[in-house]
């Protein structure tokens, strides 16, 4: 039995799915399963009776920071998932998925998102016929997971972020220096179809925030990232 | 660094249960003009039931080749993987049954070379191997009623749209599909490709064609699997209007035509299809004994012509219910 650490923000008022995905990912009868997860008002902090809530904040709040600020002890767990509220997670997902990706021996993974979810990059979403894929490729979200042994080169995240965006690039590179692999789980997919990326927060920003890590971290290029290495068919 | 240097294109090859075809394919793979470092072949293998593993495995030894399975999902699934798993910038789709020229990927590699245009595919040609080019039916698929291949009408470098992005021989950037599209899984009976042309279309696509990019097509269809593969097509070409229910669309796949047609003429079905399938027989045998006069011709190709567009007619109609 693995102990899996589930750490995410919701907003608070607005639509989400977080009332769903917490039980869902409760109910796992292989792992032991501690969610922290933390609201993020858009108005005044106020009361949402969401479970595992640890954290209550005003936003606007760069999201790898509030995780930071749940992943400090994260090395006391074996997985470390990531999760954003606005994904449908299906009953029984969680033992699935940390089957394959213990089976794949992926260090940082994600599950693929089904082809009604919003898509930014293609090479996420669900390929047909296989288990899984090792890729150069993991997304900051919807979902992630990374195990105990790639903590220490991907946790904490780096504090000038923002949301995130541009990490994606540079973990390949940090964990391929490693030897670790990553990649992405085809047959255990979560729905990514709430909201569309980049609604509830200013694209602009992020995109200078990424110009910024990337100009002074070494990463991979999109055609270098978007690669798979080996694919997994479904029997 | 994790891997060597990158090849600068890519041949993309897509396969299932042609074992038997693989080693004529594998050949001109081998027989390229490009230096071996110079390309990679991927091959992907659409859950193959038969020894094509083993035929990769035994004549894919000491070419740049790499094979990535899946189980049998459709070529849109399997271009798709092929394409996220390829090096090189530019990559060349292929299919099972057409050999390549030693000058095919150097051809394709030059024409991108020459235009730098990031939404630029370029349509090779595709000839039939002297073997079956003069069966019957070969010669009315590709040269009478071009419903495999019509590259009669096309002139050497002519800019084609979005209907000639044809997956059996087509060249572009993999940054241009990566960024702007990948095939549709879901179109699992065909179409699939002029689909991703019309998706493509926003970004610029243009089709050029490069008839010294050539390959030979050496696998011959028997009358049974045209009018099949004339069903798919049908109801590909609804699947395709049903996605993108516009009036050109709805126009290039002949929707009202079909439509109208299978109503009017789909009682007669059985009966076309086996005139069509008596000709063929005794066009296929009078081919190996004697020629036949041109007026038996004729009849045969207007007999093949009714049956494969009311094949077509046929596959539309049911997918459209």
């Amino acid at each position: 039995m693995a102990k899996v650490l589930v750490a995410g923000v919701y907003l608070a008022d607005v639509p989400t799915w977080v009332t769903d995905i917490v039980p869902t990912l409760s109910a796992t009868t292989q792992h032991s399963v501690t969610q922290r997860w933390i609201a993020l008002w858009r108005g005044p902090v106020g009361i949402r009776p969401v479970p595992d809530t640890v954290l209550s904040v005003q936003g606007p709040a760069p999201k790898f920071e509030l995780l930071n600020q749940v992943l400090q002890d994260a090395d006391a767990f074996d997985w470390v998932i990531v999760a954003d509220d606005d994904v449908i997670i299906p009953a029984s997902w969680l033992d699935s998925y940390l089957a394959l990706v213990d089976r794949f021996d992926f260090a940082l993974s994600q599950p693929a998102r089904t082809r009604d979810s919003f898509i930014d990059h293609r090479i996420v979403a669900q390929a047909p016929g296989l288990l899984a894929r090792r890729t150069r490729f993991v997304e900051i979200g919807p979902v992630f997971c990374i195990r105990r042994d790639a903590l220490p080169l991907l946790v904490p995240f780096e504090t000038d972020v923002g949301m995130g965006w541009g990490l994606d690039f540079i973990w390949p590179m940090r964990l391929e220096k490693s030897g670790m692999r990553i990649g992405i789980v085809d047959a255990a997919p979560v729905a990514h179809s709430l909201r569309k990326q980049v609604q509830l927060y200013e694209h602009s920003e992020a995109h200078q925030a990424r110009l910024r890590l990337l100009d002074r971290v070494p990463h991979l290029s999109r055609s270098e990232a978007f690669r798979v290495l080996e694919s997994y068919p479904d029997a | 660094m994790l891997e060597g240097t990158v090849p600068e294109i890519a041949a993309i090859l897509t396969t299932r249960d042609r074992g038997q075809h693989l080693p004529r394919v594998l050949a001109g793979l081998w027989r390229q003009s490009l230096a071996f470092e110079r390309f990679e072949v991927i091959v992907v293998d659409d859950g193959s039931a038969d020894d094509t593993i083993a035929v990769l495995e035994a004549l894919g030894q000491g070419l740049p080749l790499r094979v990535f399975r899946q189980k049998a999902s459709g070529m849109a699934a399997a271009r798709n993987l092929g394409v996220l798993a390829a090096r090189a910038p530019i990559v060349v789709l292929m299919d099972d049954d057409d050999a390549p020229d030693p000058w095919l990927l150097e051809t394709h590699l030059n024409a991108h070379w020459r235009e730098s245009d990031p939404a630029m595919a370029v349509l090779g040609h595709i000839s039939l191997d002297p073997t079956i080019a003069a069966l019957p039916l070969m010669r009315h698929v590709t040269e009478v009623g071009c419903q495999l291949f019509a590259y009669g009408q096309f002139r050497p470098g002519q800019v084609l749209d979005y209907t000639a992005f044809r997956s059996e021989h087509i060249s572009c950037k993999r940054y241009l599909l990566l960024e702007h599209g990948l095939f549709d899984p879901d179109l699992t009976a065909g179409c699939e490709d002029i689909e991703l042309g019309w998706r493509l279309r926003p970004r610029g696509l243009r089709v050029i064609y490069e008839p010294t990019a050539r390959s030979v097509m050496f696998r011959a269809m028997t009358f049974d699997e045209f009018c099949h593969r004339s069903m798919q097509q049908g109801r590909s070409q609804w699947h395709f209007h049903a996605k993108h229910a516009t009036r050109q669309v709805r126009s290039y796949c002949e929707i009202d035509t079909c439509l109208s047609a299978w109503e009017r003429e789909g009682a007669r079905f059985e009966e076309v299809i086996a005139r069509a399938r008596s000709l063929d027989e005794t066009a296929s045998n009078a081919s190996r004994d004697m020629p036949l006069d041109g007026s038996f011709a004729a009849i045969q190709d207007a007999a093949y012509r009714e049956a494969f567009f009311l094949c077509r007619a046929k596959g539309l109609a049911e997918a459209s219910r």
